[in-house]
């Protein structure tokens, strides 16, 4: 195998072509594929003082490629005429094409071109059905043309659409121009700012270089390096790295690093490659721009920094209408999904219809998107307005002609993010359209930082408020606020994927469970999305009067798109994991006075994402908490029946002694009867705590009847804990209380109060120093509208700084963990639950000798059940 | 002539005890606790209803045939539907709920399809406390 680099790193031009070959040979690369469009590839030009000059023909390519030891592999970039065009005669190892239309006109050359028919997700050939069909198209397939219709798969392409790189390889090992190698991680925002459609570094994404195991089968899919050893390939590998924050040739080392530590390329020599950055790295070029005229641009932006997205939109608008005075300036956002652009700001003489017009302008962009250096469109009206739809505005402004400034992703030089259009005063031909497409990258450059600010700022927030959620549907009452006041729109519903096993409580607005089969069945009829790419986690989709929402089982789905408006769905998915739930929010509003356009747009998707990532961690610990605590209810429940069993038994066991007389023997064997009752009493009690810590989580209901503290509570209490004491040789009578005369008829839970007693006992039993010492008072009274509960112990004490932690589920205090003292640390933590589920509070008010919790419960209990309860029959 | 308790309840340890209980306490008592013992009760019932003076029901059982098309939460609320159809073909035969389910959704459920039935937790309903209940309902006192 052979490895060679393609140039897309380096952006839209290659400043200095043998500085950039010297680098790619010294990392270990045999051959070089360009990205550019040849007139974008840049030389010196010794015989002018080294100033950069277009490379002069195919001749002078191939001279210095040949010099630094490199092949030329073909030519990616730019239109297939222009690279036609600049080959002449000659035919590199292969033409990439990726249309149709463009392969016919490079196979009716004479001699014809040798195509790489390559896939590109959003592209017309994109997936392997189309490959096939055109590969296994008879006119293609056969002899004369087999050897000129040639393959070149891309392995992050064709997972993307869900094709298996390693088959699509085995499938056409044969006619193999050359294989791209490149990474993808599922990103939602694909086209967000910075990931540039989610290709990483080799090894980083998900692309199956190694075997996998395959759903349903107990064999292996093979990986891709695997495949290729078996087949023999030995053809060439081209990799590349559309972005990286990274100098371009740190792309290209990476992936020969990876390749290396895969065993298939030699290791690249960092310290060589270092001292020839050194040497050779060249300046970037600004002699494009008058310093001046980018000065006075970037004044202006820079103004707008820092005070949000929108007032940077509206510095570029401002800062270009500086630099070239002009009728009208607008700044528009690219969408990759259905190629046109989405208004950002306008800068000219509008009124305040024109201004509610071009909020819901779009444009198209044709052939800007492929063409994508600033030029003149030299346009007459109407055929302007077939292309952008503010016809009324420009009606009334009467424009010569439009420049457009293509604003790239500055990490890849294909990804288009932005495009300013202009009206200049004086006409487009007074303007140096290359000057501005420098300023263009300026605010890409620009644009880069706002949103990293931007994006951080929204995951910090998030993280900060899913932080505080102590439960799923607390966590997204937080999060749907969050999103409704960051995205300033009208609605926000977050569906959830129901597996089955986390079901969120009612009284959660805006927040609705699909069952997973539901959610994964959901697709946008159209184009080049579908079930496919919902399965691969990796789309931002928009809903507007154009796109209907169908399930595929054809029946349009009402829950999903109620109303025809404009909105945004989101995936809520790790980065490669699986789909947890759909954000979609709705309307968003401009701001009044200001002509931003009111579609949800990519930056949006950016920043959308920023918030999922940050939100999801806390949504999946909550969701194991509530796993957790619906497996503790099932076990709770699974205790209960061998409990009530056991104590049925023991209770038909007495039954009979007392009917038949037993022998005294006998009778002192059974006496062991009442140890298991006991037991079992405990066993209860314990148990119960259980289930109410589990269900505290979601919320008691007191189930309240009218009942009397002493009678109904205490003293069921303390017989359950007897033989806590009798274990520990304690004597019961050291458990004292008073009467609870001033206590009357309580609506109270008597099982849930009575283990707040338990709890509160046992505490103090499994607390207590020694037998001498231990001693319990529970004493009532009434201080003011209270009634109160004061429980004194004088056993080991607690430490004032820990008066909250203690009620805290799980908190164990440390002299607990050293005395070897049982327990789960829930106990306080249900005895607070329950009652504040009946309006009240408790308070520890003494730390040592005694240890005192108060209970105050509030008198109106007295007359009407706490809010919430269920009222019981006796 | 001894009263006749028809208990559906597919929890066998436990309600061996109650059965023995309910015997020694002079019930005539047949019991369903297998997989099918919704539709072995229901059979029961169409052929011999009029034998039966009372019936305790379980909630958490297994749906059978007869309930199979009901949304029972896996079988975690079987006993509410059961009691529908109960109260509707025997609405004079008296209901007994035996049950440890503490869902209050589902207890609310419990409550809407059979407002006057009983419901006794069993982990302090023991298998005597069940007879006196069963002889209180049947109008027999304690």
């Amino acid at each position: 195998m052979r490895f060679g680099y393609q140039t897309v790193a380096w952006g839209r031009r290659i400043d200095d072509l043998e500085s950039v070959l010297g680098q790619l040979a010294a990392v270990g690369y045999e051959g070089i594929e360009f990205a550019q469009a040849p007139s974008e590839i840049f030389v010196r030009d010794e015989s002018n003082g080294d100033k950069r000059r277009p490379v002069a023909d195919i001749g002078e390519l191939l001279r210095l490629v040949g010099k630094s030891k490199l092949e030329l592999l073909g030519f990616a970039g730019g239109t297939v005429e222009e690279r036609i065009s600049f080959c002449g005669d000659y035919r590199p190892q292969y033409l990439y094409v990726d249309s149709w239309q463009d392969a016919e006109v490079a196979l009716q050359k004479d001699p014809p071109f040798t195509l790489a028919i390559h896939p590109h997700p959003f592209m017309p050939i994109s997936s392997m059905n189309q490959i096939d069909s055109i590969l296994e198209a008879p006119e293609n397939n056969a002899a004369k043309r087999k050897d000129h219709v040639m393959f070149l798969p891309d392995t992050a392409h064709l997972t993307i659409v869900g094709d298996d790189p390693a088959e699509a390889i085995r499938k056409y090992k044969d006619r193999l121009a050359a294989i791209h190698f490149k990474d993808w991680q599922p990103h939602f925002g694909r086209y967000s700012h910075r990931y540039a459609r989610g290709f990483v570094p080799l090894g980083e994404g998900i692309v199956a270089w190694d075997p996998r195991s395959r759903a349903g089968s107990r064999e292996d899919a093979p990986g891709i390096l695997d495949t290729l050893r078996e087949i023999g390939y030995d053809g060439w590998i081209v990799t590349e790295l559309d972005s990286s924050p990274k100098e371009p040739i740190e792309c290209a080392l990476a992936c020969a690093e990876w390749l290396a530590a895969k065993g298939l390329m030699k290791t690249p020599n960092r310290a060589h490659l270092k001292r020839l950055l050194a040497k050779n790295w060249p300046p970037r070029q600004h002699d494009v721009c008058p310093p001046q005229m980018e000065l006075r641009f970037l004044q202006v932006l820079l103004q707008a920094l820092g005070k949000g997205i929108r007032a940077f939109y509206e510095g570029v608008t401002e800062a270009f209408s500086r630099v070239v005075p002009s009728q009208l300036v607008k700044l528009w956002i690219f969408s990759p999904e259905d190629s046109r652009l989405y208004l950002l700001s306008a800068k000219g003489p509008l009124n305040v219809p024109q201004i509610s017009h071009l909020k819901s302008t779009s444009g198209c962009i044709g052939y800007v998107a492929r063409e994508t250096r600033a030029r003149d469109f030299n346009l007459e009206l109407p055929e302007y307005a077939e292309h952008f739809e503010d016809k009324p505005v420009l009606a009334a402004l009467s424009p010569k002609r439009m420049l457009s400034i293509p604003i790239l992703n500055p990490a890849n030089a294909k990804h288009l993010r932005y495009v300013a259009t202009i009206f200049p005063e004086k006409g487009a031909f007074a303007v140096d359209s290359q000057a501005l497409a420098h300023l263009g990258d300026d605010v890409a450059m620009l644009a880069d930082c706002v949103m990293d600010e931007r994006c951080a700022e929204a995951a910090g927030r998030t993280s900060y408020e899913c932080g505080q959620s102590q439960s799923k549907v607390e966590l997204m009452v937080r999060l749907r606020h969050l999103l409704l006041a960051t995205f300033d729109c009208e609605g926000c519903q977050i569906f959830l994927v129901n597996d089955g096993r986390d079901r969120l409580e009612e009284g959660c607005p805006g927040v609705t469970e699909w069952t997973a089969p539901l959610a994964r069945r959901y697709y946008r009829k159209g184009d080049g999305l579908t079930g496919k790419a919902w399965a691969a986690r990796d789309m931002l989709f928009s809903l507007d009067a154009r796109h209907d929402f169908r399930t595929s089982s054809g029946s349009t789905e009402k829950e999903l798109s109620p109303e025809r408006c404009e909105c945004v769905f989101a995936p809520m998915a790790k980065r490669g994991g699986d789909v947890m739930g759909v954000i979609r929010l709705t309307n968003k509003r401009g701001r009044p006075g200001s002509a931003c356009s009111t579609m949800f747009n990519d930056d949006d998707a950016a920043v959308l994402d920023s918030i999922i990532q940050a939100a999801l961690p806390r949504l999946e610990l909550l969701q194991t908490n509530e796993r957790q605590l619906k497996a503790l209810g099932r076990m709770t429940h699974e205790f209960q029946g061998p409990i009530v069993a056991i104590r049925g038994a023991v209770q038909l066991m007495q039954n009979s002694i007392s009917e038949h007389g037993w022998s005294a023997e006998q009778l002192f064997e059974l006496d062991y009867l009442d140890d298991v009752w006991n037991w079992t009493n405990l066993l209860i009690a314990e148990v119960e705590s259980a289930d109410i810590f589990r269900r505290s989580a979601q919320g008691i209901t007191p189930k309240v009847s009218k009942t009397l503290l002493l009678k109904d509570v205490v003293a069921p209490a303390i017989h359950q804990v007897h033989l806590l004491l009798l274990e520990r040789g304690y004597s019961p009578g050291r458990i004292k209380h008073g009467a609870f005369d001033e206590v009357p008829l309580l609506w109270i839970d008597r099982n849930q109060f009575r283990q707040v007693v338990f709890n509160l006992l046992s505490n103090a039993i499994k607390y207590a120093q020694d037998k001498t010492t231990f001693r319990v008072d529970i004493e009532s009274g009434k201080i003011g509208a209270d009634y109160v509960i004061r429980f004194s112990d004088y056993g080991i004490g607690i430490n004032p700084e820990l008066k909250e932690a203690v009620f805290e589920p799980g908190f164990r205090a440390p002299e607990a963990v050293l005395k070897d003292v049982s327990g789960q640390g829930l106990g306080l933590s249900v005895v607070r639950a329950v009652i504040e589920a009946h309006g009240g509070r408790i308070v520890l008010t003494g730390f040592k000798k005694p240890t005192r919790f108060t209970i105050y419960l509030p008198d109106s209990l007295e007359r009407t059940p706490p809010k919430g309860a269920v009222i019981q029959p006796d | 002539m001894n009263k006749h308790v028809l208990i559906i309840d597919d929890d066998h340890l436990v309600m061996n005890v109650y059965e023995a209980a309910l015997r020694k306490r002079g019930f005539e008592v047949t019991r369903f606790g297998g997989e099918q013992c919704v539709d072995e009760a229901l059979q029961f019932l169409r052929e011999r209803a009029k034998a039966v003076d009372i019936i305790v029901v379980d909630i958490m059982m297994p749906p059978g045939e007869a309930l199979k098309d009901q949304d029972t939460d896996q079988g975690m609320k079987t006993g509410v539907f059961l009691l529908k159809m109960l109260k509707d073909s025997y609405p004079d035969l008296p209901l007994l709920v035996l049950t440890n389910v503490q869902n209050e959704e589902t207890l609310e459920l419990v409550r809407r399809v059979a407002p006057q039935t009983k419901v006794l937790r069993k982990a302090y309903c023991l298998p005597f406390d069940l007879a006196d209940e069963i002889k209180s309902q049947l109008g027999g006192g304690k």
